[in-house]
């Protein structure tokens, strides 16, 4: 598979996106939610749900799989981390972790933000100075990887990079103030453009600007170190 | 016809009261047993048969009550099952064992506060706000303690 770069927003081909986003679309919720950072929002797109379709598991994995392989011919990558909220989970992309880990010869952790004990926080080998790609689902405020990256970096290893299937407003912005580099899938604007059967009631939900995305992420970073 | 007999509020609140002391009362008895035996079985227990009669609660009880419901949850989604145990080892228990004696003197406290009535619950609350304190304590401890 071709990306058009492995940095950025939409790193996807048209194509690609094509391809993904009817996926995504079996996952969409359109109701009032809460975030965990406070705030709310009018959608939501529920990833282990879509990872129970195996024919959208598998367009995923693929990708995801993919991009690893194509991340590690400039950047060594020794461990990927993929994000569990303890009391939900499995949540974000766990279900797909051991699939990922078996196609790439990658080791997966888990990082465990909500658990209040540090040695729980991450399930797997975790050494200091391994380089970490996170893999992550969905990205609102950015709260939750925060969390995550200072875990990891807690265990003196290193956080390299981030990917997200879906970018959502304001995350990638709250996340780079910090000083966090993500990639993402597909933005809100490329779902809207190939999803494709929204009902009317959906798309204007998706449409509704997110004010309160917009967070300061430091007192998450500071909270966990 | 008076198909279903619908006992009134008072009526209601005495079975209410008279369950929860019994839960407090068992939830203490069980948990005498020693930290090695002490899976939070009997907290667990007491959260369950607690949580649905909440609603015919107020005042005080429901506030003590909803204390309890939250720690419980806390206490047992951090210091049981996957904590990584051979990591912290003596510690842990340590900090289970004082939480275990924390938890005991709170249901304690409960079951005899329901006893006596009228009853502002003034103990239950000072040993809930122990227990509160000697948990996040015990966290934080053992968080540092795995950080030296």
């Amino acid at each position: 598979m071709r990306f058009q770069s492995l940095y950025g927003s939409g790193i996807l081909t048209a194509e690609d996106k094509r391809r993904l986003a009817p996926a995504l679309s079996a996952g969409l919720t359109c109701s009032e939610h809460s975030l965990t950072g406070g705030g709310r929002r009018h959608y939501f797109i529920d990833l282990p749900r879509v990872l129970t379709h195996p024919d959208s598991a598998s367009l995923i994995v693929n990708m995801l799989t993919d991009y690893i392989r194509q991340l590690q011919q400039t950047t060594q990558i020794d461990r990927l981390a993929f994000v569990d909220i303890s009391s939900r989970g499995p949540s974000g992309l766990v279900p797909c972790q051991v699939a990922i880990s078996l196609a790439t010869k990658v080791p997966g952790v888990t990082i465990r933000p909500e658990k209040r004990l540090f040695n729980s926080q991450v399930v797997g080998d975790l050494r200091p100075n391994d380089r970490v790609l996170f893999l992550c689902d969905v990205l609102t405020t950015g709260q939750t990887l925060a969390h995550a990256y200072a875990i990891v970096a807690r265990h003196q290893a290193e956080p390299v990079h981030a990917l997200f299937v879906y970018e959502g407003d304001s995350g990638r912005a709250n996340l780079e103030a910090v000083g966090i580099r993500t990639s993402s899938f597909m933005r809100k604007d490329d779902f809207l453009a190939n999803a494709g059967g929204l009902r009317e009631s959906d798309e204007k939900a998706l449409r509704e600007p997110e004010p309160w995305n917009c967070t300061d992420l430091l007192p998450a970073l500071v909270a966990q170190i | 016809m008076q198909i279903l007999s619908l006992p009134g509020n008072a009526e209601v609140r005495a079975w209410v009261v008279a369950d929860i002391r019994q839960s407090a009362s068992l939830a203490a008895e069980a948990m005498e047993a020693p930290a090695a035996d002490f899976f939070f079985r009997p907290t667990a227990e007491f959260k369950m048969n607690v949580e649905h009669v909440l609603i015919s609660t107020d005042g005080n009880l429901r506030l003590c009550l909803s204390f309890l419901v939250l720690i419980i949850k806390d206490i047992t989604e951090n210091l049981a099952g996957d904590v990584p145990y051979d990591a912290l080892g003596v510690e842990l228990d340590t900090a289970r064992a004082n939480v275990q004696r924390g938890l005991r003197a709170a249901f304690r406290s409960l079951a005899s506060d329901l006893a006596s009535t009228p009853s502002d619950f003034s103990d239950t609350f000072e040993k809930c706000s122990a227990l509160a304190a000697e948990y996040f304590s015990a966290i934080e401890r053992l968080n540092r303690r795995e950080g030296s």
